[in-house]
């Protein structure tokens, strides 16, 4: 088989030399047979022309040698493709369309495909990862951090995972050259690298030792830390790295690759658990409470031969016995071991398959449209093609042509599609979810050229199949006899299932498109408590080696930059805050309300403000008083809280003169001054949760988010507060410079992210669906032309021939419609999940998609119905 | 053709082809010669049947071919049998056999 495959190609290219070989074989033979035949006495001349005479046709002989030498098929092969170019190019502008759409099906579905593989389908990027599991304590069914304490109890008592290691995010300035910068890392316990089995790339990795407190802060950091920020000195470890103004001794670099957690931030140092440990005015807890989820998670590795499932059970006998030894903690609900990959992809899966799904029903709407138009195309020529077929063509060897020319224009748009591929991944990269994992992973490699290739042969048959179906049925004699004329009968059923098969993907994409739009306006009016418009932030983290946590000197810069602030024109309030609505971040406390039956487990948000927190935000007053300048450090310690905090806690009372004790926020009792209106603090879709406001004077933050409401530009008051902060101290980072709007937009940003796509793909579909509509029935006014005239001559006025038109092309539109609708049914189940307070099968958006594809359907058809009624039935009835 | 000569029953002449190159190598020439001579002038091969012949047992790899001199001096394709070809004379030779010897004994038969 292969030597057969080798002599044929072998043919193609030594085309030539064969045909040189035969032709000298010949010449020898006959050379030999006349001088045979002089020898016998025959006269020079005479024999030369008997011996030419033996052979007959020298050039049947000839084809037939070059066939028999592996010639055959691939001549043909390669013949058929030289045809297809040519017949491709002697109508440009219809092929360029075509590839056009080719391309935007490929190329958008490749583009979906490599970031689906970099961001859900790819492993992780470590040895065995499949082994790497994430332990996680459940509270009120949603996977939640880890308290140190129960960390260690689990691993004291397990017995099938390796080892376990607790992990956090962190962020640090860190000042290196006298530039303060703000990085992220990672607080880990010591087992991290050895589970995750990372060879350093420069040094060594933690020891167990190095998690107790008073070991020395060591600091682990990324190649690209080193790269960036170290100018790659050679002496990097043993430097003292400077991480919020404390001094970290580096002591390995491992590769950015391998940095865990897989955050969409990337993770460039690691700090062992031990700082946790060390006292605080406020901290030093961590060890022993039990009830503070402190820890993103647990890593941890199955052993060799033990099943999830072996895993999970031992870890939910583990934690039950934790709870009970311990009641209070949180560990009721128990605990849930998943893989790491799941734990990494697991939010981002569902946005990226509605995607995928998505752009296949753009690669379907692609194909069906090239295939309408090849339809029609074949139909045209399917007097040359009854020709070919009487003069002994092989069916088999006509459609092998068209197949070929298909693939010829699939390949073309194949290839344009991949490039369009190229530049639409950094495109998604750019628009998608800023919290998507592993984005930067995306690119354009050699599986993704294989797989848009692989995607070109399938479109390329798909829609190559139906034309030449369509050419096979065909009744010869018919076709020769009566030219086009009758032909559009043998193409009506194909071409009106491709049309309206368009019509339904384009369907079912407007409406998802729009029902999500809805969705979103829904989100962004939904009342969340506060203005966010107009309002600018920037998070000013002050280094605690010069700002020692909880002393005058944090609250005196942040006074004094607020001060500022309020003189910049154009500033209307400003203020400060640890935590943001819609920002990601929060802070919980437990809470006990002086003289009152306490529930068992009662805890609020807690956040620390400055008294213009309120004016500023425009979260209004329902009782009491805000907090005032006047709530100083010696005054009694006040708080303000919410609504829901009211509601919930302060039920049996007058909220305003309630006093509580916080857990966190300072120890004395607390004296409650105000009552203030929901803020929607943790998602648009969420409920409010119980707050408390606690002063910042009276509770020093040195890691505060300024906010500032303006009504001028928000650009010039961004220069000048980095300009001010610089001026108060120039080893003050400014980071974070957005808006109180951007908060919100990235709050919501896959829903944000899938609507904008939707409603891309779903014009690109409608606007292919209706060129497609316009140009099959174009084609069908042509070849109904005769009928058209026969009716107008008999009487029939134009509107009566332009209604037979709309109805055809309308017919094939509605049953598109039908089709689209009910597939909407269908899928309406995957897209719920990104809907807020929307039906999937929200009529509104339903019936205004439909109109605008109905508009769009009867705007396609309107061209050729015009068309067919301007036909004069004198000119063509002499023309026959 | 002043006289008559029998048309070849079909694939005979692959057989025949065979058999000729298995008393050794020669080029096209020479195989309708030798064919010739060897049924003495009882049957005669014609150049565009005996071609298309070699090209097709060629492809079949029953015979290969390869550029020789020929005995006059000149540049002439020769062919000859390779194994497989041997084996397929064998099998060719006996079915003639069994052919022939059934068709004679009907054609005996009174």
């Amino acid at each position: 088989m292969l030597k057969r495959i080798l002599t044929r190609a072998r043919a193609v290219w030594r085309k030539e030399q064969i045909h040189a070989e035969i032709a000298e074989e010949r010449e020898f033979h006959m050379a030999m047979r006349a001088a045979d035949l002089m020898r016998s006495g025959m006269a020079a001349s005479a024999a030369n022309q008997a011996a030419r005479r033996g052979f007959g046709s020298g050039v049947r002989m000839q084809e037939q040698g070059f066939d028999v030498r592996g010639g055959g098929l691939m001549e043909d092969i390669t013949g058929d493709i030289r045809l297809a170019l040519r017949i491709l190019r002697k109508t440009p502008v219809k092929t360029a369309a075509l590839a056009a759409t080719v391309a935007l099906g490929i190329g958008i579905n490749t583009a979906v495909f490599s970031v689906m593989k970099a961001v859900v389908l790819d492993p992780l990027p470590f040895a065995k990862s499949k082994d790497l599991m994430v332990i996680h304590q459940v509270s009120k069914g949603e996977s939640e951090g880890v308290s140190y304490p129960n960390f260690e109890d689990w691993r004291a008592a397990n017995r099938s995972l390796e080892a376990m290691a607790v992990y956090a995010t962190d962020s640090s300035t860190l000042t290196e050259d006298g530039q303060a910068r703000r990085v992220s890392g990672a607080v880990v316990s010591a087992d991290l690298f050895r589970l995750l089995r990372v060879t350093p790339l420069r040094g060594r990795l933690f020891n167990p030792s190095e998690d107790e407190p008073g070991s020395g802060r060591q600091v682990i950091i990324s190649d690209t830390l080193w790269r960036t920020q170290l100018h790659e000195r050679e002496d990097v470890l043993g430097h003292s790295l400077l991480l919020d103004g404390m001094g970290y001794r580096v002591i390995g670099v491992i590769p950015s690759a391998l940095a865990f957690p897989v955050h969409s931030d990337a993770v460039n140092y690691w700090i062992t658990v031990a700082g946790d440990a060390e006292p605080s005015p406020w901290g030093g807890s961590i060890r022993k409470s039990r009830g503070y989820p402190r820890y993103e998670a647990v890593l941890t590795r199955l052993k060799p031969g033990v099943t999830l499932a072996q895993a999970k059970a031992e870890m939910s006998v583990i934690a039950g016995n934790v709870a009970r030894e311990h009641p209070g903690a949180d560990l009721a609900e128990g605990v849930r071991l998943s893989a790491a990959i799941e734990d990494v992809v697991g939010r981002i899966r569902p946005l990226i398959w509605t995607l995928y799904a998505a752009v296949f029903c753009v690669l379907a709407v692609a194909c069906a449209n090239a295939a309408t138009l090849l339809l029609v195309g074949a139909v045209a020529r399917s007097r040359e093609f009854a020709l070919r077929a009487a003069l002994g063509a092989r069916p088999s060897r006509l459609v092998r042509q068209l197949l070929v020319e298909s693939l010829v224009l699939a390949f073309t748009g194949g290839a344009c599609g991949a490039l369009l591929a190229w530049t639409l991944v950094a495109v998604f990269a750019k628009i998608a979810p800023p919290d998507t994992p592993r984005l930067s992973t995306v690119h354009a490699d050699g599986i993704m050229l294989l797989y848009a290739v692989a995607l070109s042969v399938m479109t390329g048959l798909v829609f190559g199949v139906v034309p030449a179906t369509a050419a096979l049925r065909r009744d010869l004699v018919g076709t020769l006899k009566e030219g086009a004329r009758n032909l559009h009968f043998s193409v009506r059923r194909p071409s009106t299932m491709l049309i309206a098969g368009q019509i339904a993907l384009s369907t079912v994409l407007g409406c998802s498109a729009l029902v999500l739009t809805g969705s979103f306006w829904r989100i962004l009016h939904t009342p969340r408590g506060f203005d966010p418009h107009n309002v600018l932030t920037a998070a000013v983290s002050l280094p605690p080696a010069s700002y020692p946590q909880g002393s005058d000197k944090v609250t005196r810069f942040y006074t004094d930059l607020l001060e500022q602030m309020r003189r910049v024109p154009g500033v209307e309030t400003v203020s400060v805050a640890q935590t943001l609505p819609l920002s990601g971040q929060n802070n919980s406390t437990r809470v006990e309300v002086i003289g009152s039956e306490q529930p068992q487990k009662a805890s609020a948000d807690l956040r620390f403000v400055d008294p213009d927190y309120f004016r500023t935000l425009r979260i209004p007053l329902l009782d009491g008083r805000y907090p005032e300048a006047a709530d100083r450090s010696d005054q009694p310690e006040i708080v303000v809280v919410n609504r829901a905090f009211a509601a919930r806690f302060l039920q049996a009372r007058r909220p305003v003169g309630s006093r509580l004790h916080l857990g966190w926020g300072g120890d004395g009792p607390k004296l409650v001054a105000g009552v203030v209106g929901d803020v929607l603090h943790n998602a648009l879709d969420a409920h409010a949760t119980p707050e408390v406001y606690v002063p910042l004077a009276q509770f020093p933050i040195d890691d505060m988010t300024l906010v500032v409401r303006t009504s001028g530009d928000l650009a010039g008051v961004a220069r000048t507060l980095r300009a001010e902060v610089r001026r108060l101290d120039a080893r003050v980072p400014v980071e974070n410079v957005r808006t109180l709007d951007d908060y919100l937009l990235l709050s919501v940003a896959p829903q944000r992210f899938l609507m904008w796509v939707l409603v891309a793909f779903a014009a690109s579909t409608l606007l292919l669906a209706a060129i497609g509509l316009y140009g099959a029935l174009s084609y069908s006014t042509v070849c109904r032309r005769h009928e058209f005239g026969v009716r107008l001559a008999l009487g029939s006025n134009m509107w009566g021939v332009m209604r037979l038109v709309l109805q055809q092309g309308l017919g094939m539109a509605a049953v598109g419609l039908t089709a689209g609708l009910l597939l909407m049914a269908a899928a309406a189940r995957f897209l719920s999940g990104w809907l807020y307070q929307t039906s999937p099968l929200d009529a509104p958006s339903l019936a205004c998609a439909s109109a605008i594809l109905m508009a769009v359907a009867a705007a396609a058809c309107l061209a050729p119905a015009r068309r067919a009624a301007r036909v004069s039935p004198v000119a063509l009835l002499r023309g026959e | 053709m002043s006289k008559k000569k029998p048309d070849l029953p079909q694939g005979t002449l692959d057989l025949l082809v065979l058999k000729t190159l298995s008393l050794g190598p020669m080029h096209g020439y020479g195989i309708g010669q030798r064919i010739q001579q060897l049924a003495e002038g009882m049957l005669l091969v014609e150049e565009g049947t005996l071609y298309p012949a070699l090209y097709r047992i060629e492809q079949r790899g029953w015979i290969e071919a390869e550029w020789g001199v020929s005995e006059n001096g000149r540049r002439a394709r020769f062919y000859k049998l390779t194994r497989g070809g041997r084996k397929q004379l064998q099998e060719e030779k006996q079915h003639w056999e069994h052919l022939s010897l059934a068709v004679a004994k009907i054609l005996g038969a009174v």
